[in-house]
């Protein structure tokens, strides 16, 4: 990360932040799909994070947690749009479908929709833990600290989803939640 | 697949299927809203900031001005600032004849003329001529009364700030480049004073937001009485950092020192701009009362244009 960029962005270049949400872009809309499970909500959490980046960049003291900083926007930002799409849910029964694939490709499909219905479930705070540990690698310190929560909330939150996701393994196929956006 | 590790596992492998990539769309709009989008503020303590070299500060001065109130570090970003933004403006040394234009508006001109030792410009008025004045873009607008002697520093739509020119601000810019007493103000729902990761003075209202002040551990209050300022209704209270408190902000050095920076805080309601914040605030305990007997007539000659 270009800390120069940073300083700039900080006193109001414009061109400069753009340089930099060019650079982070990717890397927040990944995170943000994963924890909210939807494109829509996704970019919409993207698009928000950025406007309000730029908004308080000129908070930001330390330039060099830049990617930091922008990751704790991204993660609210899904918060907030996770509240939104609470507003409006859809019950859809997932059915099975016969003879379009392979047994062992049909075991993998099963287990990934079993994932997916067992991580909706989750509350988002639980779910943004998760994919901060699990799938930007971060370790719950870090994460503590990026979300300016303690560690030991950190800890119970990954604590809890994992249990989360393990109890709604065992418990099967159940009717799914779709979330989505109010009309 | 019921045990952690495994189902770790298969949550990594699961999480690795989806996008990498941004909708450029989503980026685009961002970038579009940007453009009208101003910046906050930065209400923090001013040493905060890493010391600049000279010739780094001459170098921002095009584009930030950077002054402090009360212990809150407000960084001005003009809104034009960035590429193509015009240059600073001019600071030469005043005088009663060269002083900023008669007129009662404080419109900004290419001449707008600032104290010769404040290089960090700004795109305020300057310096004010005593009498009646009106804001240019902060909303809502107001007129005000001012005794001669101040300085317009920044008039943005969610910024406004004032600061007198006087020996103190100027030895304290010379040693630190900071501003020793200001007025700052502006839309804040959420202002800190000290440490934002201590604080959290959020609200709705005027009301709200004081009442976390006041339970906030961090901060030593006085009582907040009810007040009426240019036909806005609200809430004052004085504001300086506990003399018990003895945690450090995160990412400041080791053997940092907050001061005794004192600040009045006028929190107002207004109908469309949820609360307005007034600061008006030293960086030393020392000479805060007679800077606020000099600033509360400016304050309390404020007649809002509330129909904007």
């Amino acid at each position: 990360m270009d800390r120069d960029l940073v300083e700039l962005a900080r006193k109001g270049d414009r061109e400069a932040f753009a340089l930099l949400v060019h650079q982070v872009s990717d890397s927040l809309y990944t995170v943000a799909h994963r924890i909210l499970r939807d494109p829509g909500l996704a970019e919409d959490a993207l698009q928000n994070a950025l406007v309000l980046a730029w908004r308080r960049i000129p908070h930001l003291r330390e330039p060099d947690r830049f990617e930091a900083w922008f990751h704790r926007i991204l993660v609210h930002a899904c918060y907030d749009e996770s509240q939104r799409a609470r507003q409006w849910t859809a019950h859809v029964r997932v059915l099975p479908v016969d003879g379009l694939s392979t047994p062992d490709e049909s075991a993998a499909i099963a287990d990934r929709d079993e994932l997916e219905r067992a991580f909706r479930r989750l509350p988002v705070d639980q779910r943004a833990v998760f994919v901060l540990h699990h799938y930007l690698g971060l370790p719950l310190v870090e994460i503590a600290e990026l979300l300016e929560i303690p560690a030991g909330t950190a800890r119970s939150r990954l604590h809890y989803a994992t249990l989360g996701l393990r109890s709604a393994l065992m418990a099967g196929a159940e009717p799914v939640s779709q979330e989505g956006r109010p009309a | 697949m019921t045990d952690d590790r495994s189902i770790e596992r298969a949550a990594r492998s699961w999480l690795e299927v989806g996008p990498t990539r941004a909708p450029e769309r989503a980026v685009e709009a961002a970038l579009v809203q940007i453009e009208t989008t101003t910046q906050e503020r930065d209400w923090h303590v001013p040493w905060r900031l890493p010391k600049m070299t000279t010739p780094l500060r001459v170098a921002s001065a095009a584009v930030i001005g950077v002054f402090v109130v009360g212990g809150a570090l407000y960084a001005l970003a003009p809104a034009s600032s960035g590429p193509g933004a015009p240059p600073p403006t001019a600071s030469p040394t005043p005088s009663a004849s060269s002083s900023a234009s008669a007129s009662p508006s404080t419109a900004p001109s290419a001449s707008a003329m600032f104290p010769s030792w404040y290089t960090d410009g700004g795109n305020g008025a300057g310096i004010l001529t005593a009498g009646s004045q009106a804001t240019r873009s902060f909303l809502p607008g107001f007129t005000f009364t001012v005794p001669g002697g101040w300085v317009n520093s920044g008039d943005e739509v969610g910024f406004f700030g004032l600061f007198p020119d006087t020996p103190a601000n100027q030895a304290e810019f010379a040693a630190s480049g900071d501003i020793a007493q200001a007025i700052h103000m502006g839309p804040q729902n959420d202002p800190y004073f000290t440490c934002d990761a201590w604080e959290d003075n959020q609200g709705a209202t005027a009301a709200e937001i004081v009442a976390a002040m006041v339970a906030n551990d961090a901060l030593a209050t006085s009582e907040p009485v009810d007040v009426t300022i240019g036909g806005l209704t609200g809430k004052q209270v004085d504001v300086r950092l506990d003399p018990g408190w003895t945690e450090s902000c995160p990412g400041d050095p080791p053997g940092f020192d907050p001061g005794d920076g004192r600040t009045r805080a006028i929190l107002l309601d207004t109908p469309d701009r949820g609360v307005i914040v007034i600061f008006l605030g030293s960086l030393h305990s020392a000479g805060h009362e007679a800077f606020l007997a000099e600033a509360m007539p400016i304050i309390e000659s404020f007649h809002f244009d509330i129909g904007q």
